[in-house]
């Protein structure tokens, strides 16, 4: 029995160390891939007079920009000037005021001057009950939706009720868009109106950045580890894995932060699921299975150049909720759609990206966290040798780096935000460090969440915001 | 790089490069675990794996350090350049006393001087603009830059248009050559200059090949074409009597982009036609063709569309165009529309006739229908704050 239980060990060990290398091979792939598009993507839109000419035509299609707040008093007003701001030519700014407990709709109505307003809309999608539709005594495109607390599904959902646009952006409202996000975001859809159904764009930490009336002055590094992390994290995730999927027309998540979709099509799939907290992963691999059932050709897109800049959590209590609430969804998506997974019929998306999703995204920190155990079990018992388990912790540990760093570099090549040598560096310690505990942290509360799934299933949890203002004072 | 990026061979480089990469990294494994003498195979090759990450990642670290140093003193030192010349431009544009100075700036600098000149192109006007246009001639940049059109480089030819079409007499012979350029990026930005500034021969080659460029392509050009283009009014004669959907199609969007009205004869056909798509552009074109046509027969044809989308363009259209004598039809239509975005079109259009279309439009604020009374309670509101029609 003990010999059966010592191979035990010696296997699950020895598959647990194949996983990790296979899985950062695979990461690695990702960055490569998403590295030759950035490059060819950056060439190929470098003509201003394009963006331009965009700019101003009357045949670019309208967007109606989704913004849910809850209890958003400390910013929301900065966020939806810098909505109303955004270089476009036709859009609007529907603000969904998620039963806030703060005067999140007091302060919107007398910002902008807003009355209860008749505005027709239709029962599409469910939403749950509407309170109130405001709008703007000035000639301002905005909208405010006053309703009782329901979730940021229900939210978006009821915004998409009262669009009156072809276009929805779905974003957060304590998240800044750059001025001409929606231009970029939107130029997939110009560019080929018959197959994007959707487009991503890019989610930058706002942390450490000089942010003035709702628009980011200058970029620098946080000054805390904990959000520099981050940086590096979103980097990874989002030039490395997210563009590569997307070239191969697989992209699974559309961060809900910023997302531009074609109402149409999220019509189509019945809007925003209410019953799950990954909502934004949700409704994108809906979207996907519904195109491959209807046979349509169609195009889901991760654009790198709109930015959306938002802050990130700095107490780790904070980022603990943020990401046991990312892996729920990502597990209650993936077991939503489970037939779905490996389905020849659904091509790229149900070879190849459901099933790195399940493997690697959704069991991965399982895998990951009993490897650990299994290590010190077998390190307890004499089984293994520590020179040897430290051998391959560190071999891991230098590959996980080394896409860190190329993600940093992948970044500098392409994109090029971060001004400063000093920047640069601090990222690339941020990728080492980040390696040394903050990974394998991550990676505990990830494994945390199938309990708490278990437990209460669909908790948000709160995030303290500091607002973009302080930001900006406690620079100086 | 740049002529590897715009090749036909990109995309089977971009598919390989990854494989490449893994199959470099794993040689590099292989050949550094065959330096260890250890037996154990796990451990020497979970050493080499070590030695390789660690390596590259110092190796990768130490490139992006040392470029972005290498980088940013770079750009400083440019900087410093582009400010000097520019001070020296703007001196230039009102003094010509300082164009020693600026002719030996483009000797020693000519890439900063170029992105100074086209940088004051943009915001100089009249003399000023015609004395910084010239002082490119005398450096001789221009030939220069007209010799890049031919660069095999695809990224330098773009450099090169972008500098030439901020020119007033830009050479056009030598930019209608780069619309042959192999690479989709080239013969675009060509065709923005040439049909935003080139001849009327040029414009016309454009215009007949607009309805087999993209759709955004399009959209680009739209915006670039001068209104009084004697090309552009012969390509929409042209596009409207040949008949051709496809070019029909890239006509109405050309006049919905531009939102200018256009005289176009002959338009009652497009009304029938047999394409939905041309139907409903047109009708949303309809208020900028300015043809000899009634327009009432055409609108009651679209009203009478079996496609709701080219219905409620026309009713739009009643609206813009304030034709009075079909508020009844409006009305009749208003009161029993099922789809909500033609029926805030025709309420819409109610409330811009005004007059006894306006009163009956207020009537259905207590129709027994919800749709129809949220609809004229939505437009009413509207109406009376602010006096606008409906977002298209």
């Amino acid at each position: 029995m003990t010999d059966l239980f010592f191979t035990f060990l010696s296997w699950y060990e020895g598959w647990v160390i194949f996983y990790l290398f296979a899985i950062s091979a695979i990461y690695m792939m990702l960055t490569l891939t998403g590295c030759a598009f950035l490059l060819h993507h950056r060439f190929f839109r470098r003509d201003p007079e394009v963006s331009r000419a965009l700019e101003f035509s009357a045949l670019m299609p309208p967007i109606s920009i989704l913004a849910p707040a809850y209890n958003e008093s400390a910013t929301v007003r900065e966020s939806v000037r810098a909505m109303l701001l955004l270089r476009y030519p036709e859009f609007e700014v529907v603000v969904i005021n998620d039963g806030s407990k703060d005067d999140t709709l007091r302060l919107l109505i007398e910002e902008f001057h807003l009355y209860k307003s008749a505005r027709f809309s239709e029962n599409r999608v469910a939403s749950g009950p509407v309170r109130a539709i405001y709008e703007s005594v000035d000639p301002i495109p905005l909208v405010v939706i006053d309703k009782p607390n329901s979730g940021k599904a229900a939210s978006l959902n009821a915004g998409i009720n009262v669009a009156r646009y072809p276009l929805v952006c779905c974003v957060d409202s304590d998240s800044i868009l750059e001025e001409d996000a929606l231009l970029r975001a939107a130029r997939p859809f110009v560019e080929d109106p018959e197959r994007v159904i959707a487009v991503g764009g890019i989610i930058r930490v706002a942390n450490g950045c000089e942010i003035t009336a709702g628009r980011v002055e200058s970029v620098d590094v946080p000054k805390s580890w904990i959000a520099r992390f981050q940086v590096v994290e979103y980097l990874r995730a989002f030039l490395g894995g997210r563009v590569a999927f997307s070239s191969y027309n697989c992209l699974l998540v559309i961060s809900g932060a910023f997302g531009l979709f074609s109402k149409a099509a999220v019509l189509a799939v019945g809007g925003y699921h209410t019953d799950t907290v990954g909502e934004d992963m949700e409704l994108v691999v809906r979207l996907h299975r519904w195109a491959r059932e209807q046979k349509k050709d169609y195009k889901i897109v991760f654009e790198p150049e709109p930015v959306c800049w938002t802050e990130v959590p700095e107490s780790l209590r904070t980022l603990h909720r943020q990401r046991s609430r990312w892996q729920r969804g990502t597990i209650q998506t993936l077991w939503a759609h489970r037939a779905v997974v490996a389905h020849p019929h659904y091509g790229w998306f149900g070879m190849a990206a459901l099933p790195y999703f399940v493997l690697f995204e959704m069991i991965g920190p399982l895998v990951e966290l009993t490897g650990y155990v299994v290590t010190l079990i077998g390190l307890g018992l004499g089984l293994f040798n520590l020179d040897t388990a430290l051998l391959f912790f560190l071999a891991a540990i230098t590959y996980g780096v080394l896409l860190s760093v190329a993600a940093v570099l992948l970044e500098e090549l392409t994109l090029r935000r971060y001004p400063k040598v000093r920047n640069l560096v601090l990222l690339l310690i941020a990728g080492v460090l980040e390696s040394l505990g903050f990974r394998q942290l991550l990676t505990v509360w990830r494994a945390q969440a199938f309990w708490h799934l278990l437990k209460d299933g669909q908790s948000w949890g709160a995030m303290e915001r500091k607002g973009f203002r302080s930001q900006t004072t406690n620079r100086n | 790089m740049g002529r590897l990026l715009y090749s036909r061979y990109w995309p089977t480089f971009e598919r390989v490069l990854p494989l490449a990469a893994l199959v470099v990294y794993l040689a590099g494994v292989v050949i550094t675990a065959g330096m260890f003498s250890i037996d154990d195979t796990y451990v020497r090759y979970a050493l080499a794996c070590v030695v390789v990450q660690a390596v590259s990642l110092l190796l990768l670290s130490a490139g992006l350090i040392g470029g972005k140093r290498i980088a940013v003193t770079r750009g400083e030192r440019r900087q410093r350049t582009v400010d000097r010349i520019s001070s020296l431009f703007a001196q230039f544009s009102f003094d010509p006393v300082c164009r020693p100075d600026l002719l030996s700036a483009a000797r020693e600098h000519p890439s900063e001087f170029l992105d100074v000149w086209q940088e004051s192109l943009s915001r100089l006007k009249g003399s000023s603009r015609q004395r910084v246009e010239e002082i490119l001639i005398e450096t001789g940049l221009d030939q220069q830059t007209v010799g890049e059109l031919a660069n095999p480089d695809p990224g330098q030819v773009l450099r090169a248009i972008a500098l030439l079409r901020k020119m007033e007499n830009p050479p056009l012979a030598a930019l209608e050559k780069a619309l042959d350029h192999p690479a989709d990026v080239v013969r675009m930005a060509a065709r923005i200059t040439i049909i935003a500034r080139g001849s009327s021969q040029g414009q016309e080659r454009i215009l007949s090949q607009l309805s087999g460029l993209p759709f955004w392509q399009r959209v680009v050009l739209f915006q670039q074409i001068p209104a009084d283009s004697s090309a552009l009014q012969h390509y929409l004669t042209l596009a409207f009597e040949a008949g051709e959907e496809t070019e029909m199609l890239a006509a109405l969007e050309f006049i919905i982009s531009s939102q200018r009205l256009q005289p176009i004869r002959a338009v009652k056909r497009l009304a029938g036609s047999s394409s939905v798509e041309v139907r409903i552009k047109f009708f949303k074109a309809l208020p900028f063709l300015a043809s000899d046509e009634d327009t009432v027969p055409i609108l009651q044809l679209g009203l009478d569309d079996l496609d709701w989308r080219a219905r409620a363009m026309a009713a739009r259209a009643c609206g813009v165009l304030r034709v009075a004598s079909l508020g009844p039809e409006l009305l009749r239509r208003f009161a029993c529309a099922t789809n909500p975005v033609e029926a805030s079109h025709l309420a819409g259009a109610l409330a811009a006739l005004q007059g006894d279309a306006w009163r009956r439009l207020q009537e259905f604020t207590r129709a027994d229908n919800d749709m129809t009374r949220a609809i004229a309670t939505d437009v009413i509101e509207k109406h009376l704050a602010h006096h606008r029609e409906q977002p298209l």
